[in-house]
């Protein structure tokens, strides 16, 4: 079956658990911005954890189907509606054939995960149905949606009426707080300026999407002075070139911190002023720009219990829709 | 090379590091420890990066953690055995007419040099694939000549058209995606550093060896 796209919404792409192991060459994961609303859609509906889903930001798109199918929309709160009749969110519903699935506007959050039974069924692209409009890699032509695009639909029978429970359902508070390991490169910065990072609510800046996310409003970092290394750059914040893991914090100039994200560049110059635990990660998928957001400080063994906390989550999920 | 140090990057991320100064030794050892990990990876091993002197290893922390890998790894250094892997020479086409590169009139001043100097110099130069970075494709040349050998500019210039052959410091780059830089442009090449080859998606590997040659205007233009 096939959906046709009567209009695309703001920025609509094909997302599944994203494509690993081409890092090196410079080629990032890509995939949902929020993993576990991700998840939480494909196993409402009946289908694997990572089956390629719509991810849409900020707006939904308006979808024809073709045939009867099951839906489900978690992650942002942008109720869904069936030739105009609400939907509940993090609740599979039946779509009929010939019905058009629509949205209204955005309450909370940023990005809404569509998930269809029998998934997307883009071609693979190097492991992974997932788009990375920079690179015109995967999804739909490598790029968002456009109103006419028919969109191909796995097959699948899908369950309709299947809720994620409310404690399972992860969204940032306000403002958000995000953990972070202080990173490789966090002695250049002042002992002052370490601190004020931490007290400091910064707030999401609009340049914020799937390559990475700027936050501002917070006081300039002050360097410790140093000798550049040759071929460094002169800007302090200038390292030699290295890889930038997902979740890697740089700040270019000592001013505005960049936190990448699925579509990150994979290396440069800049140094990191750390990482953001992988576990929050999903949470900075639904900031929208102006969200006030705190960073706060953890150790590493805090990182790795955030990790397992957030596997439970999953599990959770996972079982209660078994 | 001295033994490297080990540090933790991120909850997912080891990072290894042979000193702080971007010697060939110190991308040799890179090298070496990507491809006998490679060929030897531990139990949540995800994937390596290589760099000028590092190698980023990432894994899974809900199957292994930082300990396990860096033994893992202390292991393969004590051990390492491969041998060192084939080297491919690739021949890079450059255009370096004024309006592909727009950069080369104030690369001459900085430098000391005649525009066609620069030129030469460039040609002159024996390149080696060190890392890529920044976006797909973009791979780091080492071996830009000491004269060319600039500071990036003080800020980005947006829109550089893909294949622009661009410069700073001891690297060199052929642009594949039309970004920003704040890297010099001398230049622009038809090379097709996409192959359209799923299996093997660019041109080079870590470790070839890249010559340029020069081009005219008209080849340019023919995309050849």
């Amino acid at each position: 079956m096939v959906i046709n796209v009567v209009k695309p919404g703001l920025s609509t792409t094909v997302q599944d658990l994203g494509r690993p192991g081409y890092y090196h060459i410079g080629i990032p994961t890509s995939g949902g911005m929020d993993m576990l609303s991700l998840a939480a859609a494909n196993l409402a509906v009946g289908n694997p954890a990572g089956a390629a889903v719509l991810e849409a930001v900020f707006m939904g798109p308006e979808l024809e189907f073709t045939a009867d199918a099951v839906v489900a929309v978690t992650g942002a709160d942008l109720p869904p509606k069936v030739n105009g009749v609400e939907q509940p969110g993090w609740e599979s519903f039946p779509v009929k054939k010939g019905q058009v699935l629509s949205f209204g506007f955005l309450k909370a959050g940023a990005r809404a995960y569509i998930a269809v039974s029998g998934g997307i069924d883009v071609p693979v692209v190097l492991g992974s149905r997932s788009t990375y409009t920079l690179g015109a890699l995967g999804g739909f032509h490598g790029r968002k949606l456009q109103a006419g695009d028919v969109l191909p639909v796995g097959a699948g029978a899908g369950k309709a009426g299947r809720s994620v429970p409310a404690a399972l359902r992860r969204m940032p508070g306000s403002p958000a707080e995000l953990r972070m390991l202080p990173g490789l490169y966090w002695h250049r910065i002042t002992e002052a300026a370490g601190k004020g990072f931490f007290e400091d609510t910064w707030k999401v800046a609009p340049e914020a999407d799937r390559i990475g996310y700027r936050f501002k409003a917070g006081h300039p970092l002050e360097f410790v002075p140093r000798e550049q290394p040759f071929g460094a750059g002169s800007d302090p914040s200038n390292i030699v070139d290295a890889c930038y893991p997902y979740g890697s914090v740089q700040v270019p100039g000592g001013t505005e911190p960049i936190v990448l994200h699925r579509d990150a560049v994979s290396g440069g110059g800049y140094f990191m002023l750390g990482t953001v635990v992988s576990a929050d990660m999903d949470l900075i998928g639904q900031l929208q720009p102006h969200m006030p957001t705190r960073f706060v400080k953890v150790t590493m063994e805090q990182a790795l219990q955030a990790r397992h906390d957030r596997k439970a989550v999953l599990d959770g999920i996972t079982s209660a829709l078994a | 090379m001295d033994a490297p140090t080990f540090r933790a990057m991120a909850d997912h991320a080891l990072l290894v590091e042979f000193g702080d100064d971007p010697t060939p030794a110190a991308r040799e050892a890179v090298r070496r420890l990507d491809r006998v990990l490679a060929a030897a990876p531990f139990a949540g091993y995800a994937e390596a990066v290589p760099a000028f002197v590092t190698l980023a290893v990432l894994f899974d922390p809900l199957v292994t953690d930082h300990a396990l890998a860096e033994a893992h790894l202390r292991g393969l250094l004590a051990h390492p055995g491969a041998a060192p892997a084939a080297v491919s020479e690739r021949l890079v086409d450059v255009c370096y007419d004024p309006d592909v590169a727009p950069d080369l009139a104030a690369v001459a001043a900085q430098s000391g040099l005649a525009p066609e100097a620069v030129v030469a110099a460039h040609l002159a130069g024996r390149y080696e694939v060190v890392m890529y970075g920044f976006a797909p494709g973009y791979a780091y040349l080492a071996g830009v000549p000491a004269p060319l050998q600039l500071d990036r500019k003080p800020s980005a210039v947006r829109g550089v058209a893909a294949g622009s052959v661009i410069v700073a410091g001891a690297q060199c780059l052929v642009t594949t995606l039309t970004m920003p830089t704040g890297w010099w442009v001398i230049g622009r090449s038809p090379t097709k550093v996409l192959t359209g080859d799923a299996a093997r998606p660019f041109l080079f590997d870590v470790g070839d060896r890249v010559r340029f040659r020069r081009i005219g205007r008209d080849a340019l233009a023919a995309g050849v």
